[in-house]
């Protein structure tokens, strides 16, 4: 068992025997090899069950818009680094009261994605020791984030010409089947009912055809500018495969050159998208 | 009966022929680090590896259909009924739990109403399944639902890979025996008797350890109520994956979609995980909780579609399992209900 297992079961074990909390929401050993499962620890005697490892993969601050978590006072979470950028961002946007959570910060080394691959998010992480939290399991990590991580993939698509990039897109968005999985693993998808599911009027087609299909995920993209913390979760969910990240990298890429703005940094400073100033730039309208 | 055997290396071109004769070919390809049945893909191409990602449904129940079209005239509707553009297809390198699925859900689209667009396609198709010697993913658990890892059901020709090199190649229908002569060209032996069922017996070996769970349904029965709905639960985040994934999950929401004077009636694919999918125009939901939408998709599996069609609504392809993002494996909780059922609880 490794130390960092070891001191997320103490603090939890702690914190519900307090009662600090009412329950404690970590990653469970597995049913596969290679994946955990996200669990939610109510007794001092269950916490045992919490594991820490490189297939701790799943950010699991999107439970906090669930029943039961959503209804609860207090409740305790396990977090790598990129987790806590989401509760960050959920802070900032009113979602969740900062006293509400106490994060269980955890030391993270890097996970894996699929086919034991390493995700761009880690590459290019920079919050290996996180600087958020309440308790933090894990010896401190310098992180040593690759500049180049996040910028590779999205080059190959700043080198297309109009015409190949809508070929690239109509291709990837063509596998969309609208299972939503990315919206439902996504901590900061928040909306209780989703604009692609308003129909007075309808704003988005639901059938899963290319217009729908651009529709979605153009729109989904758009609604996370400024706001994405780029931790791979609906990309990891996707049944189909499609890139979505190069959307919300580019989207960040355009906040952080327009606004000097990065989402998930600090829970104090207003993000850009929700604030505004006399003396911000409007050239872009005007 | 011995059966003709041909190289390995001939299926990439037996494919090839197949398609040459006139039929659209959808084979399973590779696509960064998953396998993804495809249709037009180079049959060189051809992967056998392991289970696909997405399954064969998509083939005969696609994810968007167009069933009807309209155009209004003042006050007038003119409806202009749309049959499915269907061509004959050969689905080459299906595994046996893909093409045992079409089977379970053939009396579903043929009930009262006999679903053209299901059943054309179905007619059109032939199936040539390639058996798992072992099973190919940790998921896997056909042996638990009545389907094997050489199972014929749905198959028109059998493609038994005994060893690296050889496969062993069984005629099951009319329709396999019409292309027998395809697959003659390459025949370079035979196999016999004795090696089909070792064949058979080490795909059964590798997944002993898993349950029947032929005691599921009555358990179900007794336990619309039951604390396990959410002790095993929690973690659902309501995307379809599951669903969608599953190559017997055929629920669809119909959608009219217009444009000024006219438009199509189109039927998607939709999931008993969506909090929408039942949710009422009062606004009542009556599976308003991720907990009570996950017992509907096992009460549907396991309960409700045996006892109307006599058949278990799964075929074990574990693709709910391996891929669910959130590692909630619908194996462990129908084989704790089994569990559960065997200890009289």
């Amino acid at each position: 068992m490794s130390d960092r297992t070891e001191r997320i079961r103490e603090i939890a074990r702690k914190w519900l025997a307090d009662g600090a909390v009412e329950a404690v929401v970590g990653w469970a050993e597995g049913t596969l090899g290679g994946r955990t499962a996200p669990v939610l620890i109510r007794k001092a005697e269950e916490a045992d069950r919490l594991v820490w490892n490189e297939h701790c993969t799943n950010n699991l601050m999107t439970y906090l818009k669930r029943a039961p978590v959503q209804g609860m006072a207090s409740v305790g979470i396990v977090a790598k680094g990129c987790d806590i950028k989401a509760l960050v961002g959920l802070i900032q946007e009113s979602q969740v009261p900062r006293e509400k959570v106490k994060i269980l910060a955890v030391t993270c080394p890097g996970v894996r994605g699929a086919g034991g691959t390493v995700p761009v998010k880690c590459r290019a992480c920079d919050v290996q020791t996180p600087v958020f939290y309440d308790e933090i399991a894990g010896e401190k990590i310098d992180s040593e984030p690759d500049p180049e991580a996040r910028g590779q993939e999205l080059a190959k698509v700043d080198a297309m010409n109009p015409a190949e990039r809508m070929a690239f897109w109509r291709k990837e968005l063509d596998k969309c089947i609208r299972c939503y999985a990315c919206r439902q693993a996504c901590p900061l998808c928040i909306c209780s009912r989703c604009i692609a599911e308003k129909n007075q009027p309808q704003w988005v087609e639901t059938s899963p055809h290319p217009r729908g299909n651009f529709s979605w995920n153009l729109i989904r993209a758009y609604h996370l500018a400024g706001r994405c913390v780029e931790c791979e979760a609906c990309e990891t969910a996707c049944p189909v495969n499609i890139p979505r990240m190069l959307l919300n990298r580019a989207m960040a890429r355009t906040v952080k050159e327009a606004f000097d703005y990065e989402a998930g940094r600090d829970p104090e400073v207003q993000p850009p998208l929700r604030t505004f100033q006399l003396g911000d730039d409007n050239s872009f309208i005007l | 009966m011995p059966c003709m055997t041909l190289d390995s290396t001939a299926l990439a071109k037996v494919a090839r022929d197949l398609s040459g004769q006139g039929r659209r070919l959808v084979l399973p390809v590779r696509e960064g680090p998953e396998l993804f049945y495809r249709e037009g893909a180079d049959p060189e191409a051809l992967d056998l590896a392991t289970i696909p990602k997405n399954s064969v449904k998509e083939f005969f129940f696609p994810k968007c259909d167009t069933i009807l079209k309209y155009r209004y005239t003042g006050s007038e509707v003119e409806v202009e009924d749309v049959t499915p553009p269907v061509e004959p297809t050969v689905i080459f390198g299906a595994r046996p739990c893909d093409a045992a699925s079409l089977s379970v859900v053939e009396p579903l689209w043929n009930w009262d109403y006999k679903d053209k667009f299901f059943n054309l396609r179905r007619e059109n198709t032939l199936i040539v399944t390639y058996a798992c010697r072992r099973a190919p993913e940790e998921a896997c658990f056909c042996v638990s639902v009545g389907v094997s890892p050489s199972s014929e059901d749905g198959a028109d020709v059998l493609l038994l890979p005994l060893d690296e090199a050889r496969v062993a190649v069984k005629f099951l229908t009319d329709a396999g025996r019409e292309v027998q002569a395809v697959f003659e060209a390459y025949k370079t032996g035979e196999a016999d008797d004795a090696a089909l069922q070792a064949f058979a017996e080490e795909g059964t070996v590798s997944l002993s350890h898993r349950k029947k769970l032929d005691k599921v349904q009555g358990w179900l029965d007794k336990h619309f109520e039951d604390p396990l709905w959410e002790e095993k639960t929690f973690q659902c985040i309501g995307c379809g994956t599951c669903t969608f994934l599953c190559p017997t999950c055929h629920c669809f929401d119909i959608q009219d979609e217009s444009v000024f004077d006219g438009g199509s009636r189109l039927k998607s694919w939709d999931g008993c995980q969506f909090s929408l999918f039942t949710l009422h125009t009062s606004g009542h939901n009556p599976r308003n909780v991720q907990p009570q939408r996950y017992r509907q998709r096992i009460l549907h599996k396991y309960g409700i579609y045996p006892s109307k069609f006599g058949k278990i609504l799964c075929t074990g392809c574990g693709r709910c399992v391996s891929h669910c993002p959130v590692n909630l494996s619908l194996y462990d909780v129908v084989a704790t209900a089994q569990e559960r059922a065997e200890k009289g609880e």
